[in-house]
This record gives C-alpha cells, structure tokens and sequence, in this order.
C-alpha cells in the first residue's frame, strides 16, 4: 500500500517535471521573442542617438514601464562596449530607471546584488558611487570585488583608499588578477600603493600584491622600497614581488642586492634573483649565473641561462649544448627561445 | 533438520537480503535527489553570477595566467588535427597546446606534423615524474605555441605525467585529444582559480558531439544524435554533470574531474608525484589523491566543478563499446577508492572521508552488486511466497518512476541553466529517452558494471579500444 502511493507520488512527480522542462523550454522561448522584440524596437533608436542623428531622450518614449529593467540589461551590453561620449549617452539613457534598481542593493540573492552594482557602476558614476562604495561592505565577497573592480578605474580616484582598505577582503583571489586590478586604477594610485607597500601592519599577501601592480605601473619610485624590502623583511611573496620590480625597473646599483636574494635557501626567491641579475647585471654577474645553471632547481638554473644569454654569454650555453648531459636541451632552448 | 536448518538461514537470508536493497535504494535515490536540489540552487546562482561579470570583462583584464593543454593522443588519426585546430580557436590570450604521441601505431604524427607543418625544437622538462621515453619534441612553424611531444607507448596516465614535466604555466589543463573545447572554455574555467586562489584543481562539463554539427573543429550546431545508445549518453551526461557534480560541489565535495577536461595546478600534481599508470581511473584517482594530499598537509584547498565551460566528446553507439567503456570506468572506480581506503569514513579528511568516498564507495561501487542481486532475491521472494508480487511490482514501480523523475528532473536543470538543444523536437525526445532507459538499458548499464567489478578482481588492466568515427562536418551535412 506505502509502495503504491509512493509511486503513485513519483509517477506525478515524474509528470511535473516533464511539465516542468517544457514550461521551461516555453518560457526561455516566449522571453527570448520578448528580448528580439524589445531589441528590435529599440536598436534603431539607440543607434540613431549614438550617431548624433537623436537626443538620448528619444528612446524613453519607446520604454514601457514594464520593460524597464530589460532596458537596462539592453543599455548594459552597449555599456561595455563603448568608451567617451557614447558610454555617456549610455548614462543619460539608463538615469530614469537605475533609481529601479537600487533596492536590489539590500536585498535578494548575491548574484542579483552584485548585478545591480554592475549596473550602478557601468552606468551611474558618479552619482551612485556612494551606493556601489558600500557595496565594498556586502557579506559577499563576490559583490564586494565587483564593486572594487568598477570603483578602482580612473575617474573615481576618491574611492581608491576605501578599496584599497578592503584589499584584505580579496586575498582568497588569485594574486596576478588583483595586481592587474591595482594597476587597471592608473598612476594616481601610485603613492597608495607605495603606501602599502611600505606598511609592515599590512599583510605580506597584500603589500606583495601592491608590489606587483606598482610593476605592471612600472612605477619608478617602488624601486627604492623594494631594496628596502630586500634588507628588511622575509616573506617569500613580498621579497619575490620586490624582486620582479628591481628586474624590471631597477639597474645597476641594485644588483648588490639582488646578489644577496641569489643566495637564498628559498627556490623561488633565488630563481626570481637570478632573472634579476640576468635583466640588470653585467659580465660581473656571468660567473654567478654560470655557477647557477647546476642549482638543483629547474627554474633557478632556466633563469640562470636565459641571463646568460641576455648578458652576451652565449658561448656557455653552446658549449652546453653540445654536450650529452641533461642540461644540453635545456641550453638549446635557451638559445633557440 | 539440517535441511530444514538451511532453508530456515535462506530464507532469513533472503528476507535481510531485500531490507538491504530497499535500504541501498532509498539512500541511492535519497542522494541523488538531495543532490538534483542542491544542483537546482547552485546552478540558479550561477547563471546569475555569469550575468554579473562575463567572460569577455575578465578576458580584457592582464590577470589571466598562462595556462597549458595537455591532450594525450594514441591512434586518433581521424580525430586528432579536428581537435587540435579547436584548441587553437581558443579565446585565451596566452597558452601553450602540448600534443602528446603516445605511441601511436597509426598516422597521428604524420598527420599532425603535416597539417601543422612541425619541426624539431628544443624543450627542457621541468619537472621530474617518471616516464617512458620520450622520443623527440616537435613545435609548429605555423602556430608557435603548438608542440607535439613523441613518447614511448605507455598510457594515458604516462602521456599526461610526460606533458606535466615539460609544462611550463603555473595551470595545466588535461583533456582527451578527442575532445573539443569551447572557445570560452579556458576563461570560464580559470575564473574558479582566480576567484579562490586556494583552488588546486578545477572540472568542467562533458556534452557529447555525436549528432551536432561541427565546423573546423568548432560545434556550430548542437543537434541530439540519431543513434538510441549515444541519446541515452546525453541523458546520462546531463545527470551525472548538471545534477551529481553541480550538487556534489555545492557540498565543497568534488571527488571526480573527467578526463576528458580538467583543469590542475601543476605545482600540486607534481607535489603528488603525477598520475598513476597503473590504474584505469587515473583522473579520479587523481583528484582523490589530491584531496587527501592537501587534507593531510592542513592546507587549504578547493577542488571545483565549473558548469559552464564545455568539452565535447565523442560518445560510443555500440554495446560493445561502451560496455567496455562502463567495464574501465567501474575498475577506475574501484582502484581509485581502494587506493585511498584510509579516507573511508575517517573524520581526519572532512566532508570527503565521511561524506562523498562512503558515497563512491558504498552506493557506487556496490551498487551493480545489490541492485542486481536484488532482482534475482525479489523474484525468489515471490517464488517462496516471502512477498506478494504486488509488493514487489510496486517497489519496481518506485524504482522506475524515481528513475524517470531523476531524468526528467536533470532536462529541467538544462532548461533552467544552458539550454543546449534549441529544437524543441530533442528537448521532447530527451523525455521519452529518460522513459527508455529504464526498460533494458539500465539492467544491461548494471551488468556492465558488475561485468567491470569482475574484471578488476580478475586483474584486468586494458583500457578496451574505442572506435573512433571523427566528426560529422557541417559542410558534409549541408
């Protein structure tokens, strides 16, 4: 009798979902026709105002009320493509419904939060930075990033210190995304990050990823706090990104320094010296550099060899080459990079 | 007496038999259905996150790592330079395609190095896992970040670990050299990385080709195929990915990355000392390692399934095949839980030890044991009189509408997320298929299984051939 209902309950369950799929399937399709129609109606318009042939207002007339938030969605594609005047039009098309969205800040779902910042951002700066600056605070870490990625973009400079005071948020992220999120902030974010850079209160991860946005800056004035953080500090991450600066922005007289990083019982550190000293050495360094093509680490004696040859010391390389041990294709691809 | 003693233990037997079967059966379906919700939400979520920050945003931003492929290939002639061209169709601004010849007895080095026109190169390994030979490393002249390296046969798992010391990027993705990656897929999987820097390795979704429409080694038109087997493959696809995984991931329990697209942190792979190469279930084993590695260093680590990056793969149409292919996957199974025993129910590995190993383990692995068993005491039980034949048409009555409810459950979730299959034709034949399944294919899909327990206690190591048929062209069906 249990069994029977029990299948008599899935047997219905079955059919919902059967049901379920194809009102699915119906719905997607009805909302597509929907999207086509709307887009179609309002193309024409959108293209003639970012011509110069119409005012950005002459589309609201083609805007229903229930329309509006797929109007936003519309004018959030065109949002990301354009840049200058034409992303302005954007902003002046989408000011009379982004009021619409701003409950969708304090409530719903992550996704639907993080989505109406997107919004905010792409097409209500300045007058919403306020709302996507408190964004910064969301218990979700992906609303936050969001935010910090729209606020940390030139243009919006008084907001870089109230992202950069959230960056302890973000360090589950990937390093390099972070840095190049810095670096996206342009040079007037320079001076904060050397802020950070220099700030032993901060975390290692964090003044670690300062560096590597000041690198991608190539920021002339970190060079001086990098040999700074030669001397003083220990972590792996932040003597590292130290390291890619002085190899990218550094020269002569830092190569001292960087002699000393070469030595380090740390792999990493000592394949990042290496390549250092084989971008701001000089023949100096070639017998360092020799010395460390047999490091037990592969990296170490690969950055070894590259410096080689950037220093002129190709007949090392050839030599090795040459012969039957395991380093010889390793010098071949050197030489052939 | 003793007989009458020994009817009395069969038949008690008998009896406990079947209260374990039903037991099985409502902690089978019991997770398969907490995991179709858990999958309902999580991929709800996802497909808003997607519409919060897109793939072509973070494609424009200089944070995106290098990344390399890793494709294995063993006699895939009629496939490899189709696939190949759809790995050079990626949108990704910086990668390196590793081609691995395993030693194939046909064509496949010929071919690729004609078709991309290759020569000999220079290539230092950089890392130390053991391997057969490898012969010599071609790069193209055409597309300088293609090689091809040319090993000694020693299988799958030995071509991966061979591309995994001369991988160069801090991420490396291993695929099928059969499979066809989305142009998008690289983004879309990498995000996992960024978005958790303490993400060790990373699975994306396997869709098959067989039926779409495929166009320089891009599927242009995704169509259901015409062949029963490979439409009841879709269907399983979409409920192992869209319903397993997704939930399984939800739960931060991701314990099997395909092998046909995953993607690694080499740092990690290497830490672990690289595929096995004794065993058929090297990706699973994998990943379990990985867990285990990572759990017994205290390190914090995710092991992710990404929804929407897509491999597409060939699927096999005949029974044969795929029997064989279902024999392999249950020895993988089997080695890849056995192996790391230690991990079953044992607190020390968190939610993976109590939680989705005793899953794999009991539900998974025991299954064709006890469903199939279940078929022979159930119809013993009526036989004996032990239970009435409605009961037991009943319970198969569950059984099948549970089954149905599964599958149809998992077309929803596509519905609500990727909408795949636009014709509304394959949409309603995927329904009639979940039907289908049930009568035939599931008791031959159980003994195949059963078939694969059978071969690993009997010490059976072959991977068993599939036939590969290459892509069906959009030019050849316009």
């Amino acid at each position: 009798m249990v069994l029977s209902i029990a299948a008599g309950i899935l047997l219905v369950t079955s059919i919902s979902f059967a049901i379920l799929a194809l009102c699915l399937r119906l719905l997607n399709e009805a909302k597509t026709r929907r999207w086509e129609r709307l887009k179609k109606r309002w193309e024409p318009a959108m293209l003639e105002v970012l011509g110069g042939a119409a005012e950005p207002e002459a589309i609201f007339d083609r805007v229903d009320d229930k329309d509006a938030h797929f109007f936003l969605a519309f004018l959030l594609g065109y949002a990301r493509l354009l840049r200058g005047d034409e992303q302005d039009m954007v902003r002046v098309m989408a000011a009379p419904y982004l009021p619409l969205i701003l409950p969708k800040l304090e409530r719903g779902t992550a996704e639907s939060r993080g989505n109406a910042v997107l919004m905010l951002a792409r097409m209500g700066m300045p007058q919403y930075a306020d709302a996507v600056a408190g964004a910064l605070d969301d218990e979700s870490p992906i609303v936050a990033m969001i935010a910090a990625r729209s606020l940390f973009r030139p243009g919006h400079e008084e907001h870089f210190p109230a992202v950069l005071e959230h960056l302890a948020r973000f360090t589950g992220w990937s390093r390099s995304f972070l840095a190049s999120m810095l670096a996206g902030g342009g040079w007037n974010t320079a001076p904060l990050l050397r802020g950070i850079m220099r700030n032993r209160n901060e975390r290692p991860l964090v003044r670690a990823v300062a560096c590597d946005a000041l690198r991608e800056l190539n920021d002339l004035d970190s060079v001086p706090v990098a040999v700074e953080l030669l001397v003083d500090e220990t972590d792996r991450e932040l003597v590292a990104g130290s390291l890619r600066i002085l190899k990218q922005l550094g020269h002569r007289e830092h190569v001292s320094a960087v002699r000393l990083m070469a030595a380090s019982r740390d792999p990493v550190i000592r394949a990042t010296a290496v390549s250092a000293l084989g971008a701001i050495g000089g023949p100096p360094e070639i017998p360092l550099l020799q010395e460390k093509l047999d490091d037990p680490f592969f990296w170490v004696s690969l950055e070894a060899a590259r410096g080689l040859l950037s220093l002129g010391d190709t007949s090392t390389l050839e030599r090795m080459a040459e012969t039957e041990g395991p380093w010889s294709t390793l010098a071949t691809q050197v030489l052939t990079e | 007496m003793i007989l009458d003693i020994l009817g009395r233990l069969a038949l008690g037997f008998l009896d406990a038999f079947n209260i374990v079967v039903i037991f099985y059966f409502v902690l089978l379906n019991g997770t398969y259905l907490w995991m179709t919700f858990l999958a309902f939400g999580a991929l709800r979520r996802y497909a808003l996150r997607m519409s919060s920050v897109d793939a072509s945003e973070l494609m424009s931003t200089a944070g995106l790592p290098p990344v390399t492929l890793i494709a294995p290939a063993y006699n895939e002639e009629p496939t490899c330079v189709e696939s190949t061209r759809s790995l050079l169709t990626l949108r990704y601004p910086s990668y390196d395609i590793l081609v691995i010849n395993d030693g194939s007895s046909d064509g496949t080095l010929a071919r690729m190095m004609k078709a991309f026109d290759m020569e000999v190169a220079a290539r230092a390994p950089v890392s130390t896992i053991s391997t057969a030979e490898v012969r010599n490393v071609y790069r193209s002249r055409i597309h300088p970040n293609l090689w091809m390296i040319d090993k000694e046969n020693g299988g799958k798992a030995d071509a991966l670990n061979t591309g995994i010391n001369y991988c160069r990027t801090p991420l490396f993705c291993a695929m099928d050299a059969d499979s066809l990656l989305e142009p998008e897929a690289l983004t879309r999987i990498v995000r996992s990385f960024l978005e958790d820097s303490s993400t060790v390795a990373a699975g994306g979704v396997i869709r098959i080709v067989n039926g779409c429409k495929v166009r320089s080694g891009i599927v242009e038109e995704v169509r259901l195929p015409k062949n029963f087997l490979a439409r009841i493959q879709v269907l399983e696809y979409l409920r192992s990915f869209l319903a397993g995984r997704m939930g399984w991931d939800a739960l931060d329990s991701t314990l099997i990355i395909s092998g046909a697209f995953g993607m690694f942190s080499r740092s990690h792979v290497v830490a672990v000392g690289g595929y096995l190469h004794d065993t058929v279930g090297e990706d699973m084993e994998l990943v379990v390692r990985l867990h285990r590695h990572c759990r017994e260093q205290g390190e914090k680590y995710r092991v992710a399934f990404v929804p929407d990056p897509v491999a597409w793969t060939e699927c096999p149409e005949d029974t044969k095949v795929l029997g064989r292919q279902r024999d392999r996957w249950q020895r993988g199974l089997m080695e890849s839980l056995w192996r790391n025993r230690v991990m079953i129910l044992n607190p020390k590995y968190g939610r993976i030890g109590m939680l989705a190993v005793p899953y794999y383990f009991f539900l998974e692995v025991l299954g064709p044991v006890i469903e199939s068993v279940g078929y022979v005491t159930f119809i013993a039980a009526i036989l004996l009189g032990r239970a009435s034949s409605m009961y037991v048409l009943a319970f198969l009555a569950v059984a099948f509408a549970l089954g149905i409810a599964l599958s149809f459950a998992a077309v929803g979730l596509e519905e609500l997320s990727f909408r795949r299959y636009p014709r509304l034709r394959d949409l309603v034949t995927l329904l009639f298929i979940a039907i289908a399944e049930n009568i035939g294919y599931r008791q031959i899909s159980i003994w195949w299984r059963l078939r694969g327990m059978i071969s690993k206690f009997r010490g059976a190591k072959a991977w068993g051939a599939m036939e590969r048929k290459g892509f069906a062209s959009a030019e050849e069906d316009d």
